[in-house]
């Protein structure tokens, strides 16, 4: 088996996940208990009203039926109408995601390029100060809740020390960049809108770091292990043997093999932080995705619930294959036929 | 043979463990001249590699301690000057190693591995910038390690050569893997080699061509070797002397010849004995076993399992290294000094022997298991 059949596989196995997913959330949406209908008009709406909305919705047919034509709008890239906004659930995720996109994507950024390099100093001086240090600090970061932290940070380096804006996405700036991607930093740096790019950055800074706290102690701690196994190995010895520099032994054998642990958790922790953003928004108000989510649940919008499960499942389903894809590479044991060891 | 070229001299080192304190060597003395293979032979567990990694300086340390002794190379003190010992072991020293299925890094081709070890090697520092750029994949010699390493491998029978570079170990076997270690020994041109047990992990077959081509390139080289093994056989193959190992001592040192053809150590008989022979075996071993080293037997280290240790002496008195001959020592108290040499042999043959009661009369010397 080659490295594109390895891909190929992978790739494939996606599609199945995804519509098991779908055929769940969309089911789960609709069984659990409420009224969306009726929540939707308010109390006062007549009854003939309520049964015209649930006829239009389609909700008095089977499920299986629901779910069909849901999914044969889902591929035209009709999500339904969101019975809060009132426009296609669609409409309101191209504007929210991108902001949950960015915010999640860079604290992942941070944890890994935090957390790694606090493992692999933990795992080279095992047992030594640096290693208690890095130790002390990722206890920290998982004792400590998001929103508090945030909240922590906000009064600090905002309101204290005036450093950086306490919430929101962007300030005031002019020209206001096009939205293309809708993320912010990118489309900013396209049309080469540097006041734009510098105030969007600093609005996502304080969120960023806030959300990265948890799985950079996630990964700090996975890496330290797997690095300390590693190190162990017999090959490390025979580098060191042959008077290979320590650092190069570290950052290039040892901590290549010992990634693709890490990598898993990787994968693990950005569904987690697409879930756990919800806070952070609140805090930061962050028009993100979650607050979205939430908004949704609460008054029963069925349709803005599947469409970001969906989204997030999704995101899931896509980060989980780059890591897959990424693991292949880090090892390349995982792809070739035969032993193992 | 113009000198020796490696000197280790009275060396002791002990381990910490749970346990306790573990003397695991107690005054080794090795020499390996010029041009000269050395084969250390011993039980497992005798220290053999622990001599071995005191030489290359990657004994873990705690929970290993020298705590006496001194290794010259070419003249310089490699214990008491760290850089020094970074140099010879980078530049002139090299080593290959038991197991090929673990000593290769399995996630990496076989020749990143080669250019490493080509570049880096002789304990210089790399900067972040470089650790980048090799993770890049540029190298600035490229083409000529490239090169160098082709023809190693070439030299080494390996078939297809420039493909098996781009290989991962798991894509060979491990008669390969062992011709890569072997090769990537070499890459550094050192002269001075040590081969902890290279041919213990493969089978029989393999074991002797790459016996064979190690050989070939030692004496091609004119490298000077230790070769380590607890293999009487493939001592007896490859080596010019021999050192006798026995629970961190070294009990008789003699050339090839002479130890198979008059083993002077009760322990190097019974070794010896230890080999079976196409003729049948009669021998019945040496009883028990490497001794505990948190509390090694006072006097002689072998006298618990000697048939022919003496009461009063053996187990009491501290052994030391009596010179008999040319280039011939042997730690045993029927030699002392004083005692005439011819009467202390017939002792030996005489009394430590290890077979039934109405065997054939000791016939040393028919060893080898090829």
């Amino acid at each position: 088996m080659g490295y594109r059949d390895y891909l190929i596989k992978r790739g494939l196995s996606t599609i199945p996940m995804f519509l098991g997913l779908s055929v769940l959330i969309f089911t789960l949406a609709r069984v659990i208990p409420g009224r969306p209908a009726r929540l939707a008009l308010g109390p006062r709406a007549t009854d003939e009203a309520v049964q015209q909305l649930r006829r239009q919705m389609g909700l008095n047919d089977p499920i299986w039926q629901q779910y069909v034509e849901y999914m044969a709008g889902l591929l035209q890239g009709d999500l339904g109408q969101s019975l809060i906004s009132e426009r296609n659930v669609a409409t309101d995720l191209v504007e929210y995601f991108p902001a949950t996109f960015e915010l999640t994507t860079l604290a992942m950024l941070i944890a890994i390029f935090v957390g790694v390099p606090l493992g692999v100093v933990a795992g080279q001086h095992k047992d030594k100060w640096p290693d208690n240090a890095s130790r002390l600090f990722s206890f920290f970061n998982v004792s400590l809740p998001p929103f508090w932290a945030g909240i922590l940070l906000q009064l600090l380096v905002a309101f204290q020390l005036g450093w950086l804006p306490s919430t929101g996405r962007i300030g005031d700036v002019s020209p206001m960049p096009v939205e293309t991607t809708g993320v912010l930093l990118v489309d900013s740096l396209l049309a080469a809108n540097g006041a734009a790019f510098v105030s969007a950055a600093q609005h996502l800074i304080l969120p960023a770091i806030t959300l990265s706290l948890a799985p950079m102690a996630d990964i700090a701690r996975m890496t330290r292990s797997s690095f300390i196994e590693e190190y162990d190995k017999d090959y490390v010895e025979g580098l060191r043997t042959h008077g290979i520099p320590n650092r190069l032994i570290a950052y290039k054998y040892v901590l290549r093999k010992s990634f693709a642990s890490t990598l898993t958790i990787i994968g693990l922790d950005y569904g987690f932080l697409l879930g756990s953003a919800f806070v952070v928004e609140i805090v930061f108000s962050w028009p993100g995705m979650a607050s979205y989510g939430v908004e949704a649940i609460l008054q029963k919008d069925m349709n803005a619930m599947v469409g970001v499960t969906l989204v997030v499942g999704a995101s899931f389903l896509l980060v989980n294959f780059v890591v897959d894809v990424l693991y292949g590479f880090f090892d390349p044991r995982v792809w070739h036929e035969g032993e193992s060891e | 043979m113009t000198g020796s070229l490696l000197d280790v001299h009275d060396l002791s080192v002990s381990f910490d463990t749970y346990e306790g304190r573990h003397d695991v060597l107690d005054g080794v003395d090795l020499t390996v001249n010029e041009g000269e293979t050395v084969a250390l032979v011993g039980e497992t567990g005798c220290g053999k590699s622990v001599t071995a990694r005191s030489i290359m300086g990657t004994l873990p340390r705690p929970p290993g301690d020298i705590t006496s002794g001194e290794i010259r190379y070419d003249g310089a003190d490699l214990l008491a000057d760290e850089a020094a010992h970074e140099r010879v072991k980078g530049d002139e020293m090299s080593m290959i190693f038991q197991d090929p299925m673990t000593y290769l890094s399995p996630v990496y081709p076989v020749g990143s591995m080669m250019a490493d070890v080509a570049t880096y090697s002789g304990g210089r520092d790399a900067s972040w910038w470089e650790i980048l750029k090799n993770l890049l994949g540029h190298r600035a010699d490229r083409e000529a390690i490239r090169e160098r390493s082709v023809e190693l491998l070439d030299r080494m029978r390996i078939p297809d050569p420039e493909g098996t570079l781009d290989r991962y170990p798991v894509e060979l076997s491990g008669g390969m893997r062992q011709r890569v270690i072997i090769a990537m020994a070499l890459i550094n041109e050192p002269d001075f080699l040590i081969a902890d047990e290279p041919t213990t992990a493969l089978d029989v077959t393999v074991q002797n061509q790459i016996l064979d081509l190690l050989r070939e390139r030692v004496e091609e080289r004119d490298l000077s070797m230790l070769y380590i093994t607890h293999n009487l056989g493939v001592a007896r193959e490859i080596a010019d002397r021999i050192c006798i190992m026995y629970a961190g001592e070294i009990v008789e040192v003699g050339r090839t010849e002479d130890i198979f053809d008059a083993p002077l150590h009760p322990y190097t008989r019974g070794l010896l004995e230890s080999i079976p022979k196409l003729t049948g075996f009669e021998g019945t071993g040496i009883d028990g076993q490497i001794p505990d080293y948190t509390d090694p037997p006072s006097g002689c280290r072998f006298h618990p399992r000697c048939p022919a240790a003496m009461e009063g002496t053996c187990d009491v008195e501290p052994v030391e290294e009596y010179a008999v001959g040319d280039d011939r020592t042997v730690a045993c108290h029927l030699y002392e000094d004083g005692m005439d040499f011819e009467d202390a042999a017939a002792i030996a043959a005489d009394e430590a022997t290890y077979r039934g009661e109405d065997a054939q009369p000791a016939e040393a010397g028919v060893g080898g298991e090829r």
